[in-house]
């Protein structure tokens, strides 16, 4: 027992330095950066190659990679908000997720996808207190985050531009006003931020090896305790990643008799930010840097005789693809799948502009349904579809509650938080998919060929598009848009904007869930590994950077997804792409800002320059950053 | 801002004013009244019933609509569909069904209270131009526009005269008197004391939330106390 509380005192720490580092970036830059892990495990491949690759002495090796390259990522990612800081939450959410593909990407082609041990730098030595045995290394770690826990809140209180942190979010131009450069108290905040998230990911890797999916997702635990310190105040963010270790070292300790509860632990961060979000008071968690939605909706200058001659030839080419592609016809039944995955997507995001993490969830209970339904109720493959759909339903209603209390941030964190649970407790359960780990998934009687299959599966699609069509141009659409833009209107009005909110997310789930079905039989069987929950952050990406047009964007995005890796038979080119779809989806934020400012109708240059002025006049706004809790 | 003894009334085929210097709790008074803050104390009634404890949702489905200091409206959409929102919204209220799909005969009755509620602003010409690319004047009328077609018999309108040059601002006020004369209840939170004095039947003036004065623009315009709490010499003028 004693061991474990040592255990998760040492884990705790590490996610208290990562928590604190993303808080103080949050809170100053309104950016709440999802690639702060990434930034982490990129810390720990610079460490392991001037350490272990090049010799590099460990002192001299570990103060390079924290105050060389931790202060490098700072400035960079200073750059990179400073251009986004006026995008809508999603877009700054796919912007950060951009950094964990690329680092990601870049991980694997320069170190390959398997774990590499990592050399335990630290001093091996040990002691016994009160029949424990503990580690030098452990102690080390846990003063090493006391320690900058207690210099961080010295700075945030005592220094000028520690304090000066308080205020920068919520009111930049009065900051200025005072004298104190905005930019250059933004960039000592990401410079620790960035200084922070490397000293965990050096500090962690020695336990759980290097390897860049696993050092993203441990740092990401960080989160957890960001929420317990309410992502706002650093000494309650310090003991709440303590909090979250132990927990999590305690319960490993409670459940080492059986095999069966073994996936608990690792998801003890996540139920506890899932459950923070859904308890704390909606007061308490205000989304900072948050602006009010300016429209994202790209309408269609297109003629609309063009436009429907365009939807003819494209839905021609749908039509002979079983003629001009050969083999890879399952290929492309998968990226038809998942057309109605990013229709389900978009829906919810670009339509309603509400957020979710966990789309790919979604679409592996309606796949684990249709194959539950079909093989072992035995029901005909049309009904099994629909119910294996359905069953999605009563999930999206329960993720629509965090969208009803939740700024789109924490909704987006609740919906991260629930996608990996998803993955970790309910997918390795044999009720997901099977005590085999993977269930049978039959195709329609008649239609069990390649091609049969694809018509299929493309006449589903067709079906989905004209649903979601009709959905975007009757009366639920305009609600939707309503939403996106100013809830407030839609209750001023009348309507409660909490059934819309229930309504969009029930609808997505549908389709998802749809998508999930018609993916299954593809391959025949379904299991876990066709749903990892991280597919669900590379889908908003992709999403991003797939042009306008709901229908358009959801064939473009899966095709790329799908479709192009199919074609690159060099498994070079396939590890690139994840590369380049971050590299892509920080590309299409930053652009998408550049031309927002250059583009601004006069109206709207006008009416800023209006909010400006206001925004000068107004008093300073409360404490930011610190101050104890 | 608290308030604190405030008893306003606005009656119907009218138009009443709620004036006060900055921070006098004149928004603070609207959103109790439009059910955006709850009252510690008093009551709020509505066409005759309370509503006190009602949320705006429910405010607005029983006749009371509003337009917002800063302006809410839907960026990316026409002209058109955000008057058309105020419509359907109050149309489609809790129902997940109703909200999914207009009833028949509902699309046609839609069309045909944005049609009048865009005549009325003279928004037709612009009616099919995005929002977002409209000057702050006709921005304010799309709101006011939104408020006309949702049918509603009071309105509160929350300085909607704001970043109005003098034309559009005599404009509005013949909007308004044209909205008063057609039987509805009008109560308007205004910087613009000309618009105020012009337009309104009865006004009420607040100051550190608590009421100082009420009666006629002439009688506001006449009175010492205002003029010294508030007015000053721009009452001088008008008057």
């Amino acid at each position: 027992m004693l061991t474990f509380l040592v255990i998760g005192l040492v884990t705790g720490s590490i996610y208290s330095i990562a928590a604190l580092g993303l808080v103080v970036t949050y809170r100053t830059s309104g950016i709440f950066n999802f690639g702060h892990g990434a930034v982490a495990a990129a810390a720990a491949y610079v460490f392991y190659e001037l350490h272990a690759v090049r010799g590099v002495p460990w002192p001299i090796a570990a103060a390079l990679t924290v105050f060389g390259f931790g202060v490098l990522a700072g400035l960079l990612m200073e750059r990179l908000a400073r251009v986004i800081s006026g995008a809508s939450t999603a877009d700054k959410i796919v912007a950060t997720l951009g950094i964990v593909l690329v680092v990601q990407g870049l991980a694997i082609l320069v170190y390959g996808p398997q774990s590499r041990g990592f050399p335990q730098f630290l001093p091996t030595g040990s002691f016994s207190l009160a029949s424990v045995r503990i580690g030098a290394d452990q102690v080390i770690v846990v003063l090493i985050a006391l320690a900058t826990t207690i210099a961080l809140f010295q700075y945030v209180s005592r220094s000028t531009t520690g304090r000066a942190m308080r205020a920068v979010v919520d009111d930049p131009a009065l900051l200025g006003l005072t004298g104190v450069d905005p930019v250059r108290v933004r960039r000592t905040a990401w410079i620790i931020g960035c200084c922070f998230a490397s000293l965990s990911g050096l500090l962690i890797a020695p336990t759980i090896g290097l390897e860049a999916g696993l050092l993203t997702l441990l740092v990401v635990q960080a989160f957890a305790a960001a929420a317990i310190g309410l992502f706002r105040h650093l000494p309650a963010t310090y003991l709440g990643g303590l909090v979250v270790g132990v927990a999590q070292a305690l319960t490993v300790n409670a459940v080492s008799g059986s095999p069966s509860l073994s996936a608990i632990p690792s998801s003890i961060p996540f139920l506890l930010l899932f459950v923070l979000l859904l308890v704390i008071p909606r007061g308490r968690l205000t989304e900072a840097g948050r602006l009010e939605r300016r429209s994202t909706a790209q309408r269609s200058s297109v003629d609309p005789r063009l436009r429907l001659a365009g939807l003819a030839f494209g839905g021609a080419l749908l039509l002979a693809v079983p003629a001009l592609v050969g083999a890879r016809l399952p290929v492309y039944t998968a990226a038809m799948a998942g057309v109605v995955l990013f229709l389900s997507l978009g829906l919810l995001v670009r339509t309603s502009g509400q957020l979710s993490l966990c789309q790919v969830g979604f679409q592996a209970i309606g796949a684990a349904a249709f194959a539950h339904l079909a093989t072992g109720a035995g029901l005909p493959w049309a009904l099994a579809v629909l119910l294996g759909a359905l069953v999605t339903v009563p999930v999206g209603a329960v993720i629509a509650i965090p969208a009803i209390r939740l700024a789109p941030l924490y909704l987006a964190l609740a919906t991260f938080g629930f996608a990996i649970l998803l993955a970790q407790v309910v997918y390795t359960s044999s009720f997901m998919f099977g005590a085999g780990g993977s269930l049978e998934a039959p195709r329609p009687a008649g239609f069990a060929s390649d091609t049969a299959y694809y018509y299929v599966v493309l006449a589903v699609v067709f079906a989905s598009g004209l649903t979601v069509v009709a959905v975007q141009r009757a009366r639920l659409g305009r609600l939707l848009r309503g939403l996106a833009e100013s809830p407030t209107v839609l209750v001023a009005s009348g309507a409660n904007a909490n059934v819309t909110r229930v309504l969009v997310f029930c609808l997505s789930a549908f389709l998802a869930g749809l998508s999930g079905a018609l993916l299954a039989p593809v391959n025949g069987f379904v299991g876990a590994v066709s749903f990892p929950f991280f597919n669900s952050l590379l889908v908003l990406a992709v999403l991003a950077i797939a042009g306008p047009g709901l229908l358009r964007s959801a064939l473009v995005a899966s095709a790329a997804l799908t479709v192009v890796p199919a074609y690159l038979d060099n498994a070079r080119f396939l590890e690139v792409l994840p590369v380049l779809f971050g590299a892509s989806a920080i590309a299409a934020v930053v652009a998408g800002r550049v031309a927002g400012t250059a583009a601004a109708p006069a109206g709207a240059s006008r009416r800023r320059r209006e909010r400006v002025s206001r925004l000068a006049a107004r008093h300073p706004a409360p404490a930011a950053v610190g101050g104890p809790s | 801002m608290a308030v604190d003894g405030m008893s306003l009334e606005a009656p119907t085929r009218s138009i009443t004013g709620l004036i006060g210097p900055n921070g006098a709790g004149k928004s603070t008074t609207f959103n109790v009244c439009s059910g955006f803050l709850t009252p510690a104390s008093g009551r709020v009634e509505l066409l005759g019933d309370e509503v006190t404890h009602l949320s705006p949702q429910a405010r607005a489905q029983r006749g009371l609509g509003r337009t917002f200091q800063r302006m809410q409206l839907c960026e990316g959409e026409t002209v058109r569909e955000n008057v058309s929102l105020g419509w359907e919204s109050r149309a489609s209220g809790s129902s997940p069904l109703r909200q999914l799909l207009a009833r028949k005969g509902e699309r046609t009755a839609c069309r045909e209270a944005a049609d009048r509620a865009l005549d009325l602003c003279g928004l037709h010409p612009v009616s099919s131009r995005t929002v977002g690319d409209l000057s702050t004047g006709q921005r304010r009328l799309v709101e006011l526009a939104r408020a006309i077609a949702g049918g509603w018999d009071v309105l509160l309108l929350d300085e909607p005269s704001s970043g109005l040059d003098k034309k559009e601002t005599f404009r509005f006020g013949e909007i308004l008197r044209d909205l008063a004369a057609d039987g509805r209840a009008l109560l308007l939170v205004e910087h613009d004391m000309a618009l105020v004095m012009s337009v309104c039947d009865y006004v009420y003036v607040l100051d550190f939330g608590k009421p100082l004065f009420e009666g006629t623009p002439a009688d506001v315009a006449s009175s010492d106390v205002v003029r010294a709490a508030y007015l000053g010499s721009e009452a001088a003028e008008v008057a």
